[in-house]
C-alpha cells in the first residue's frame, strides 16, 4: 500500500442547501503530482478549503500524513503549504516582510526565506514592495510562501490563474522539480487538462461535485477511446446514410465521427457505393481533453 | 505561539495609516486644544487662575467624546481591512498558528494602539503647555501636575475596553470596511444619548469612556468593573465564534 498524503472518505459539503461537494473519496499518494481536474464550479476549491481546515464538512472524514486534522491541526498545517486562488499577500509590505509573517509562526529559519526566494527565481526582489509586482512575481511569491519551513504536501488551486503563457511555463517547470528535488507532494487544481497533464502523474476528475475518474495519468491514457474520422463530399447524406445502416456515426465540425473503428472496409464500402466521394478514412484516438470533457460533460477552454 | 503571532501582527502595520493614525489622532485633538488654550490665554493672564486644569479638560473631554470613538473605530476597520483586502484569511488561517491567537493577538494589537496614542496625546499636551508657557511667561501653570491627566486618561482607557472588543469583533466578522465604519459610527452617535439616560448610560458600552470623564456620571467603580468584565466576556465569546467560523 503506497503511503497516503491525503485521504478523504466520502466527504461532502453543501451550501444553502446546495451540494457543493459529493462524496468524495482522494487518494493522494506521498511523492506525487496529483492534479485535481473540473470545470469551474465542480467543488475544487471547496474540497481544496475543506483539506486545509477552512471549511468543515458535512460528511466523511479527511486525513493528511495519516493524522486526523480535528486532532493534529497544527501538525498537519504545518506540514501543508497552500496556494488558494491568488496569492494572499500584503502589498505594503516587501516581499521579504511577507514571507517573514509565515516563517515565525513555523518557527523557521531566518536563511529559509533566501532558500524559497532562490526557488522562485525572485531573490532580486527580495526588499521590493509587493505592490510593485507583476502579477506572475505575486503568483511566484504566493509559491514561495507555500514553499517556506518544512512542507511535505503543496495544496495549490489554480496556481497558474492569470499567469501569461511565460508565467504558466515558469509555474509548471517549478511545480515539475518540487517532488523531484525537493520531496513535496503536489496536489494541484486545475479546470484546464492540457496544463496539468505535463506536470501530473496522477489526476482526479469532478464533476458537478462527484468524482468521475481517480487514477495515474497513464490510467487515464487507457480510456481514449480509437474512432474513426471521415471526410466525405456530402457529410450530411453520409451522416444519415451511416446512421441508417445501424453505425454510430455524428458530425464535427464539417467531418464525420464514428466510433464502430472495426467497420472501417465497411463504412467505406458503402459510402462508396452510395456515390459519395471519400477524402479522407482513419482511425484516431480521442485527446485526453476529449476524454476530460465526456467525463464532466461541460465546457472546457 | 501566541507572542509570535503578536509579532508579525506588529510587523503588518508597518507602513500603514493605522500607525500614522496614532500619532495625528491624538494631535489634532492637542492642536485644537492649542488654539482654544492660546486665544483664552489674555483671560488667564489677567486673573492670574491656573490654566493647567482648563488644558486637561479641553484635551480629554473632546478625546473621549469625539475622537477617540473614531480612532477606534477606524483603527479595528484599517487592521481587519489588511486581511479582507487581499483575501488574506485563507491562507493566514492555513498557517499552524490557534485561530485563537491570532484573534486575541489583533486584540491586543489594537489596544495597543489606544493605549499609544493616549501616551501620544498627554506627551503633546504637555509639550503644548510648555510651548503656551514660553509664549506666555506669565500664565499660572500650578507646576502642570500629571495626577489630574493621567487619572481620567487610565479611566478612559479601561472604560474604552468593552467598545473596543465589540467593534474589533464586527471589523472581523463581516468583510466589509463599510459595515465596520457604519457599525462604529452609529453607536458613537447613540452613545452621545445614552449617556444622558441614568438608566441606560453607566451600561451602553460606547458610553463608558465618556461616564468615566463627565462630572456628575456613575460611579467610576461600577463602569470599570462592567467594562472589564464585558471586555473579557465580550473577548471570549467573539474568539469562539472566529474559531469555529469558516471561511468560504
Amino acid at each position: 500500500m503506497p503511503e497516503l498524503a491525503i485521504s478523504t472518505t466520502a466527504i461532502s459539503k453543501t451550501f444553502d442547501g446546495k451540494p457543493a461537494v459529493r462524496g468524495v473519496s482522494l487518494r493522494v499518494e506521498t511523492g506525487s503530482v496529483y492534479a485535481f481536474l473540473g470545470p469551474n464550479g465542480a467543488g475544487k476549491s471547496t474540497t481544496i478549503r475543506m483539506l486545509l481546515g477552512l471549511l468543515r464538512p458535512d460528511q466523511g472524514d479527511i486525513t493528511l500524513f495519516g493524522l486526523d486534522p480535528r486532532q493534529h491541526r497544527g501538525e498537519i498545517l504545518a506540514r501543508t503549504g497552500s496556494l488558494v486562488e491568488s496569492p494572499s499577500l500584503y502589498a505594503h509590505l516587501t516581499a521579504r516582510e511577507n514571507l517573514e509573517i509565515p516563517r515565525r509562526i513555523l518557527d523557521a529559519s531566518r536563511s529559509d526565506i533566501d532558500r524559497v526566494l532562490k526557488i522562485v527565481g525572485l531573490e532580486n526582489a527580495r526588499e521590493s514592495l509587493v505592490k510593485t509586482f507583476s502579477l506572475g512575481m505575486k503568483q511566484r511569491l504566493g509559491l514561495a510562501l507555500a514553499l517556506l519551513g518544512n512542507r511535505q504536501l503543496l495544496i495549490l488551486d489554480e496556481p497558474t490563474n492569470g499567469l501569461d503563457p511565460a508565467g504558466i511555463l515558469e509555474m509548471r517547470s517549478l511545480i515539475r522539480q518540487l517532488p523531484t528535488e525537493h520531496g513535496i507532494t503536489v496536489f494541484l487544481s486545475s479546470h484546464l487538462l492540457t496544463e496539468v497533464e505535463q506536470v501530473a502523474t496522477h489526476v482526479g476528475m469532478l464533476s458537478q461535485g462527484e468524482m468521475v475518474f481517480q487514477g495515474t495519468v497513464s490510467e487515464l491514457e487507457q480510456m481514449r477511446r480509437p474512432f474513426l474520422r471521415i471526410v466525405v463530399s456530402e457529410p450530411e447524406s453520409a451522416c444519415a446514410l451511416l446512421t441508417a445502416k445501424g453505425w454510430e456515426v455524428r458530425a464535427v465540425d464539417g467531418h464525420l465521427v464514428a466510433s464502430d473503428v472495426k467497420a472501417v472496409a465497411a463504412i467505406n464500402r458503402t459510402l462508396v457505393q452510395a456515390g459519395i466521394d471519400v477524402h479522407h478514412l482513419a482511425t484516431e484516438s480521442a485527446s485526453l481533453e476529449e476524454v476530460f470533457l465526456r467525463m464532466t460533460r461541460a465546457e472546457v477552454r | 505561539m501566541f507572542l509570535r503571532v503578536l509579532s508579525t501582527e506588529y510587523l503588518k502595520l508597518k507602513r500603514t495609516l493605522a500607525l500614522w493614525m496614532i500619532l495625528v489622532s491624538p494631535l489634532v485633538v492637542v492642536l485644537l486644544q492649542f488654539i482654544v488654550s492660546y486665544k483664552r490665554s489674555g483671560v488667564f493672564l489677567k486673573d492670574g487662575k491656573d490654566i493647567w486644569q482648563m488644558i486637561v479638560t479641553q484635551t480629554v473631554e473632546p478625546w473621549t467624546i469625539l475622537l477617540m470613538p473614531l480612532f477606534i473605530t477606524l483603527e479595528t476597520s484599517l487592521l481587519a481591512g489588511l486581511e479582507n483586502a487581499d483575501k488574506n484569511w485563507k491562507s493566514l488561517l492555513a498557517l499552524p498558528a490557534p485561530r485563537w491567537t491570532i484573534y486575541m493577538s489583533k486584540l491586543a494589537v489594537t489596544i495597543t494602539m489606544l493605549l499609544a496614542a493616549h501616551v501620544v496625546l498627554v506627551a503633546a499636551t504637555f509639550a503644548s503647555a510648555v510651548l503656551l508657557k514660553q509664549i506666555f511667561p506669565g500664565l499660572h501653570f500650578g507646576g502642570m501636575p500629571l495626577h489630574p491627566f493621567a487619572v481620567p486618561m487610565v479611566k478612559v482607557s479601561v472604560a474604552a475596553l468593552l467598545g473596543v472588543t465589540i467593534q474589533h469583533w464586527v471589523s472581523l466578522r463581516w468583510q466589509s470596511y463599510t459595515a465596520a465604519m457604519a457599525f462604529g459610527m452609529s453607536v458613537m452617535v447613540i452613545s452621545v444619548f445614552a449617556v444622558q439616560s441614568p438608566a441606560i448610560g453607566p451600561w451602553f458600552p460606547w458610553s463608558l469612556p465618556m461616564h468615566a470623564v463627565l462630572k456628575g456620571a456613575a460611579g467610576h467603580n461600577q463602569i470599570t468593573l462592567w467594562s472589564l468584565a464585558g471586555a473579557t466576556l465580550a473577548a471570549l465569546a467573539g474568539c469562539w465564534e472566529f474559531t469555529k467560523r469558516e471561511i468560504i
